[in-house]
């Protein structure tokens, strides 16, 4: 087990008490498995994630929970502690390409800083190494376009430098938080495809945030499924597609439009608004727009449970 | 007969921008650079239908869009709408147009004024136009809310008290105000959480066959494309590549881009797992290859591609593809 | 929903919630404190003429130099006249002034800042470099250059001021107006055939309105030490005319062994550029508060 997360709680003040964005998470990650985190937008994934690398934004904080990386916990590590793991044993890619590379920088000089100062490798050597990391993520003409500054680079490419970063130190766990979202399709299909190739490479875990479940079943070997800061179902990538526990869940399979859209019309999107995470409901926060919701419903703790360990749902019912 | 059943027409619709050159440059004649936004576009849109345009980021689709309604000047091109000339129309005129041509944006964040409550909003539209008639106020207001499935109360709330569902309804609802025979939906449920995304394209669905409205529905996932076009195009780097009826293009695509497309879509089905056919990424509209725009990066690229490009050509059913194959 | 919290961790949330409801209050707080000590000063000047307990300009060559005490509480100056009584009067002229030089350059400058940055093109070159221009020129320096035109006088920090003062705001108001142009609104309005003129001043100019109305309250105060400034100069309002900045010269000679006569209005000066910046702090928090709660 690389990574296990136990009861995690994170909360934001909100204007009538506390917001739990991340409430009661519980996750476990094998070495070599890429987890699909999975949930709409204010469902709590990129918290939880945050939460595992401690950089939750303020005024956010970690109520509750243990987190163990490698046998380790980190919730008690100092700043001089957790350099040691971000960026060296824990690489992190985000959304928003455009923004995450300093834009006054080569890139190259980007990836070679990292080698150096996580990996202690001499400048010169670092140079070579970041080069030869450029042609990994398939950047073309690796040594001309060290000397590019991220303005030159398009999108995708950026993503692909954003990734040599994430990757140079060789961690044992990659959180990718959304890292295709703001990217063009065709380029989506081949950055994932990069991913999912480097992580068998290198032989870590990692942890796919993202909205699309296409993009998880494509890529994902085990699923979480959240909602309002709850992990409602989690299982193998086909147990999730196939056979559906949670209402939740049910529901948003059934709400995705398909290429054969054009053969039956109709769409079922789930009834309702999102979940407003300052006023939930008490019990199960999802049975306001679940079909089958009943009095005994208010009750349920969100704790989950399955007649397989490797399935489970947070639905009793 | 078949005249009247077409409600806009386009025809040879273009528009480029021209990069500033610097003053060195212009001394020495250096032409200035043009970014090809929308290039020699021809479509028509029969009446009561919905036509898709599905294309990546710099396709020049919400260009397109917001040329038909003079949002951006285009530079050529004939854009008849029921018989008005909305290329040469007079500033007066298009204004009177635009009450038939409706838009709804991507973003329901910012679409709405911060500063209005969606009844003041519903109001002024219907003020302007005078669509509002005899009706009481609150009455023409309620009516509109009702038609977008949102309760009357919501006429008091300001945009930011509205979830993005509900703002997208109140946004559609202010297009709608000024009774619209069409409407531009440019990209109206990218925004959304999938969750929400049915229930806009439902309320699409349901308004057209209430008030007979044509939509032009432009996104850029092909799969909410197929679930509300009759007639979907197709669009790289400015130009159509294909175009049919949503059927014929889904089930039966003849450009290799529409192919890849529709290769890269990730299918939530763990057991189908896809391979990326294209590679590489959509070029700078500064540096289009010659010949054929897709040459580049199609699996299928031959010789003549990089000479020639290649020109719509139209089948017995209607379909169009830009392919020399 | 139900919390399935350890008591560690629900001491934890406490703190949370205490910790941002203290931000919240102090916001409040500042904006409130700022109110009361501005409102109570103003109210004390605007009443002066009913409160005051001698006149403006009332000489008493017989209580001169006299120390605070009840039939003086601010004591009296060189010439006897009761300095509380022409701190109220020099209050209610400054108040006057800095209003009138604070908000009407505020007016012109989002006008011509929110026609520059909506339209752009030519109007936004002209009024672009009329801005440029005008931020070159140093205020004090313009200030005095009048003065010498037209002699000493509240004319001269009038044309001074609005002259200049116009100039940030419409910077602001334009830099402003360049992110609002491209918003979707602004679009969906074209869209739906609305005049120009009703789209820029209902639709763009009240969303225009809160980074001008902040950095006014900041403005006044900066205006309050320059009118007292050239006044104390000798530039601007002139002596026996009761204005702080000429209560404050005139005590000037006679700190040593008349304190109050300088020191007790220069207090009152402190205090109510306090108030108005405290004002403008809490202003700033709240707005913003808004703001995030809209993002």
């Amino acid at each position: 087990m690389i990574l296990a997360i136990h009861n995690l709680c994170t909360a934001f003040p909100g204007p009538n008490g506390l917001i739990l964005a991340a409430n009661q998470v519980n996750l476990q990650l094998r070495s070599g498995v890429t987890l699909g985190l999975l949930g709409e937008s204010g469902s709590g994934k990129s918290i939880t994630c945050r939460s595992i690398v401690g950089l939750v934004p303020k005024p956010g904080e970690i109520l509750n929970g243990e987190i163990e990386f490698e046998g380790r916990s980190l919730r008690r590590l100092d700043s001089q502690g957790w350099r040691k793991v971000r960026g060296s044993k824990i690489g992190m890619i985000f959304q928003d390409p455009m923004s995450a590379l300093n834009p006054t920088h080569k890139i190259g000089n980007q990836i070679a800083e990292v080698l150096t100062t996580k990996l202690g490798i001499p400048r010169r050597k670092a140079v070579t190494e970041a080069i030869a990391l450029l042609t990994k993520v398939g950047i073309a003409s690796p040594s001309r376009h060290f000397h590019s500054y991220p303005h030159e680079l398009s999108g995708g490419m950026r993503q692909r430098v954003l990734i040599a970063c994430a990757i140079a130190a060789k961690p044992r766990l990659l959180i990718a938080d959304e890292p295709t979202t703001a990217l063009d399709v065709t380029v989506q299909a081949q950055i994932l495809r990069l991913l999912i190739d480097l992580k068998v490479e290198i032989d870590m875990a990692m942890i796919l945030i993202s909205h699309d479940f296409g993009v998880v079943a494509q890529y994902c070997d085990e699923v979480a499924v959240m909602y309002a800061g709850c992990v409602v179902e989690y299982g193998s990538v086909v147990d999730i597609f196939e056979n559906p526990l949670h209402p939740y869940t049910k529901a948003l399979l059934r709400s995705i439009p398909k290429l054969t859209g054009h053969e039956d019309r109709g769409l079922l999107p789930i009834k309702g608004q999102p979940p407003d995470l300052g006023q939930l409901p008490t019990g199960c926060p999802f049975a306001p727009r679940c079909d089958r919701a009943g009095s005994a419903c208010s009750n349920v703790d969100m704790s989950l449970s399955g007649a397989n360990d490797a399935h489970l749902s947070a639905c009793p019912f | 007969m078949a005249e009247n059943r077409v409600l806009m027409n386009i025809e040879g619709l273009s528009k480029r921008y021209s990069l500033r050159r610097s003053l060195l440059d212009a001394l020495c004649r250096v032409p200035a650079t043009q970014l090809v936004a929308v290039d020699n576009v021809s479509l028509s849109i029969e009446r009561g239908t919905v036509l898709g345009i599905v294309g990546e980021s710099g396709s020049g689709k919400t260009t397109l869009a917001r040329c038909l309604i003079r949002l951006i000047e285009p530079d050529t091109g004939v854009i008849s709408f029921s018989n008005k000339r909305i290329d040469i129309a007079t500033a007066y005129e298009l204004r009177q147009i635009r009450k038939d041509i409706q838009m709804v944006f991507q973003d329901p964040y910012t679409s709405l004024n911060p500063r209005m409550t969606i009844g003041d909003a519903l109001t002024e539209a219907g003020k302007v136009h005078d669509t509002i008639g005899l009706s009481p106020e609150n009455e023409y207001v309620s009516e509109l809310l009702k038609l977008v499935g949102l309760a009357p109360s919501f006429a008091s709330r300001r945009p930011r008290q509205l979830s993005g569902g509900q703002r997208q309804r109140a946004a559609i609802a202010r297009a709608l105000a000024v009774r619209p025979t069409m409407l531009i939906a440019d990209e109206a449920v990218s925004a959304l959480d999938v969750s929400i995304q049915g229930q806009i394209l439902n309320l699409l669905r349901d308004l057209r066959e209430e008030l007979k409205l044509t939509i032009i529905f432009i996104a850029h996932q092909l799969s909410v494309i197929s679930h509300v076009a009759d007639e979907v195009a197709v669009m790289y780097l400015g130009q159509i590549v294909e175009h049919g009826a949503t059927k014929d293009i889904f089930s039966n695509p003849k450009h290799p881009y529409t192919r890849a497309l529709m290769a890269a879509h990730p299918h939530p089905d763990p057991r189908n797992r896809i391979i990326p056919e294209m590679k590489g990424e959509i070029p700078s509209p500064l540096a289009l290859p010659r010949g054929c725009r897709f040459v580049n990066r199609c699996p299928h690229a031959a010789a003549v591609c990089s000479e020639s490009a290649p020109d719509l050509q139209t089948f017995s059913n209607g379909h169009r593809v830009a392919c020399h194959f | 929903m139900k919390y399935l919290l350890s008591h560690n961790s629900r001491s934890v949330g406490d703190r949370l919630i205490r910790r941002a409801s203290a931000d919240r209050r102090w916001s409040r707080f500042s904006l409130y404190l700022g109110l009361t000590i501005v409102g109570f000063i103003s109210l004390a000047a605007i009443l002066a003429p009913w409160i005051a307990p001698y006149g403006e300009r009332e000489i008493d060559l017989l209580s001169t130099f006299q120390p605070p005490s009840f039939k003086h509480i601010l004591g009296t100056d060189d010439m006897g006249r009761d300095v509380f009584s022409r701190v109220l009067y020099g209050v209610r002229l400054d108040l006057q002034v800095v209003l009138v030089i604070t908000y009407a350059p505020l007016l012109i400058g989002m006008f011509l800042g929110a026609i520059a940055g909506y339209f752009g093109g030519w109007i936004d070159t002209v009024i672009n470099r009329a801005i440029d221009t005008v931020m070159a020129i140093p205020f004090l320096v313009l200030v005095i250059v009048v003065v010498a035109i037209i002699g000493p006088g509240l004319e001269g920090v009038f044309i001074g001021v609005m002259g200049v003062g116009w100039a940030l705001y419409a910077r602001l108001a334009r830099a402003d107006m360049l992110v609002i142009r491209e918003e979707q609104y602004i679009l969906a309005a074209k869209g739906l055939g609305y005049s120009t003129w009703r789209i820029l001043f209902k639709h763009a100019v009240p969303n225009l309105l809160r980074s001008s109305l902040v950095f006014s309250v900041a403005d006044i105060v900066l205006n309050m030490v320059l009118l007292a400034g050239v006044s104390y100069l000798g530039l601007g309002v002139q002596p026996p005319t009761a204005e702080l900045g000429v209560i404050i010269a005139d005590g000037q000679p006679f700190l040593l062994y008349a304190w109050w006569i300088t020191t007790l209005p220069g207090l009152v000066f402190v205090f109510l550029g306090i108030g108005f910046s405290l004002i403008g702090d809490g202003l700033a928090d709240m707005l913003g508060e808004e703001f995030k709660l809209t993002v």
